[in-house]
C-alpha cells in the first residue's frame, strides 16, 4: 500500500514540527518539509 | 496532503503546481486571503483551516478594546505617568450597541463577550438574516446592503469579516460618516476591508471617537504612518489571537481533522474555494 505523506508547506518551529512527527509516526506517515 | 503554515501564498502555489495528486490542503490560520485561491481551485483537494482556533482570543481583545475605550485606559496611564490625580466619567458598556460586520464564528464569539457585559448585539453576514434557531445572542442580523442601518445604531463598530472581493473597501466614507460622533471602530478582520484613508480622516477631524485595530492595509505597519501618532487610535500588530498555546491549539485541531481523515469521515472546517471562506 503506498504510504501517504504529510507535507509541511511553511516554517513550524522544531517544537511542534516535532510534535506533528510524533503523531503521524503511528499511521505510517512521513513528514515533509518544503524548501 | 499539505499542511500551510506559511502566509505567503506563493509557496504553497509552487508546491501545488507539482503535487497533482494532493487531496487535502490544511491551512493553520483562519484567514483565507493569503492563500492562492486559484490554483486550489484548479486542484481537486479539499481545503479546510483553523476556523474557530482564535475566535475566543479575538473576542475577548474586543472586549478589551471596548473597555479601553469606555474606561478611558490612556488617560488614566498618562495622568499615572505624569503624576496627576484627575477623577473623570468613565462611560458604561451595559447597554450599549456593539454591530459586528461579519457575523461568522469570529463575530459570534464577539457577541458573547459583548452580551456578558450587557451590550446589545446587531450583527451582519453575506447572506442576511439568520433562522432564529442559530443564534441567540445577535438582536438582529443584517445583510450587506443593509449595512449603513446597523453601522448608525453602533456605539461600537466590530470588523470581524474575511477579506474577500465582497468585503474589500466595504466600510468606507459613507459607512464611516454614518457612524455616531461617539462612536468606537474596531478591525480584527483585515485591513483592506477598512478605507484607511477614510477612517484616518474621520479620526483626525474627531469625527468619530477612536478606533482600535489589529490588522492593517499594509503590515508590519510603516513607520511615520498616522495612525501611530492619533491619540484616538489603539494600535496593535496583528497580534491579537497570539494566546499562549495558539499554534499549539492550531496543530491539535489539524491532527483531530486528520483522524477524521484517516477514518473516512467528514472533514471539520471544510471551505468553498470559490467563495473565499
Amino acid at each position: 500500500m503506498e504510504r501517504e505523506t504529510l507535507l509541511v508547506v511553511g516554517r513550524p518551529s522544531e517544537r511542534l514540527l516535532a510534535k506533528l512527527e510524533a503523531a503521524v509516526a503511528p499511521m505510517g506517515m512521513v513528514v515533509g518539509e518544503s524548501p | 496532503m499539505i499542511l500551510g503554515w506559511s502566509t505567503s501564498g506563493e509557496l504553497l502555489r509552487q508546491v501545488l503546481a507539482i503535487a497533482p495528486r494532493v487531496r487535502w490542503v490544511h491551512d493553520v490560520w483562519a484567514g483565507m486571503d493569503h492563500l492562492p485561491l486559484d490554483a486550489l481551485r484548479g486542484s481537486r483537494a479539499v481545503l479546510t483551516n483553523a476556523r474557530g482556533v482564535f475566535s475566543q482570543a479575538l473576542g475577548e481583545w474586543v472586549l478589551a478594546a471596548i473597555l479601553y475605550f469606555a474606561k478611558d485606559f490612556r488617560k488614566l496611564v498618562k495622568d499615572q505617568t505624569e503624576g496627576r490625580w484627575v477623577p473623570y466619567h468613565p462611560a458604561a458598556v451595559a447597554g450599549q450597541t456593539v454591530g459586528i460586520l461579519g457575523y461568522g464564528d469570529i463575530g459570534r464569539a464577539v457577541a458573547g463577550q459583548a452580551r456578558a457585559l450587557g451590550m446589545r448585539v446587531l450583527g451582519m453576514t453575506r447572506t442576511g438574516p439568520l433562522p432564529k434557531q442559530t443564534d441567540n445572542l445577535a438582536e438582529q442580523i443584517f445583510a450587506p446592503a443593509d449595512r449603513i442601518r446597523m453601522i448608525e445604531q453602533c456605539d461600537y463598530l466590530v470588523i470581524a469579516a474575511p477579506l474577500t472581493p465582497e468585503t474589500r473597501g466595504m466600510v468606507g466614507e459613507a459607512e464611516i460618516a454614518a457612524m455616531k460622533p461617539d462612536a468606537v471602530l474596531i478591525n480584527i478582520g483585515r485591513g483592506p476591508i477598512v478605507s484607511e484613508g477614510a477612517l484616518v480622516r474621520a479620526l483626525s477631524a474627531g469625527k468619530i471617537k477612536g478606533a482600535a485595530l489589529d490588522v492593517f492595509d499594509t503590515e508590519p505597519l510603516p513607520a511615520g504612518h498616522p495612525f501611530f501618532a492619533l491619540e484616538n487610535v489603539l494600535v496593535s500588530p496583528h497580534s491579537a489571537d497570539r494566546t499562549a498555546g495558539w499554534l499549539d491549539r492550531a496543530v491539535q485541531l489539524f491532527l483531530d481533522n486528520l483522524e477524521r481523515y484517516r477514518r473516512g469521515q467528514p472533514l471539520a472546517n471544510v471551505l468553498d474555494k470559490d467563495r473565499g471562506y
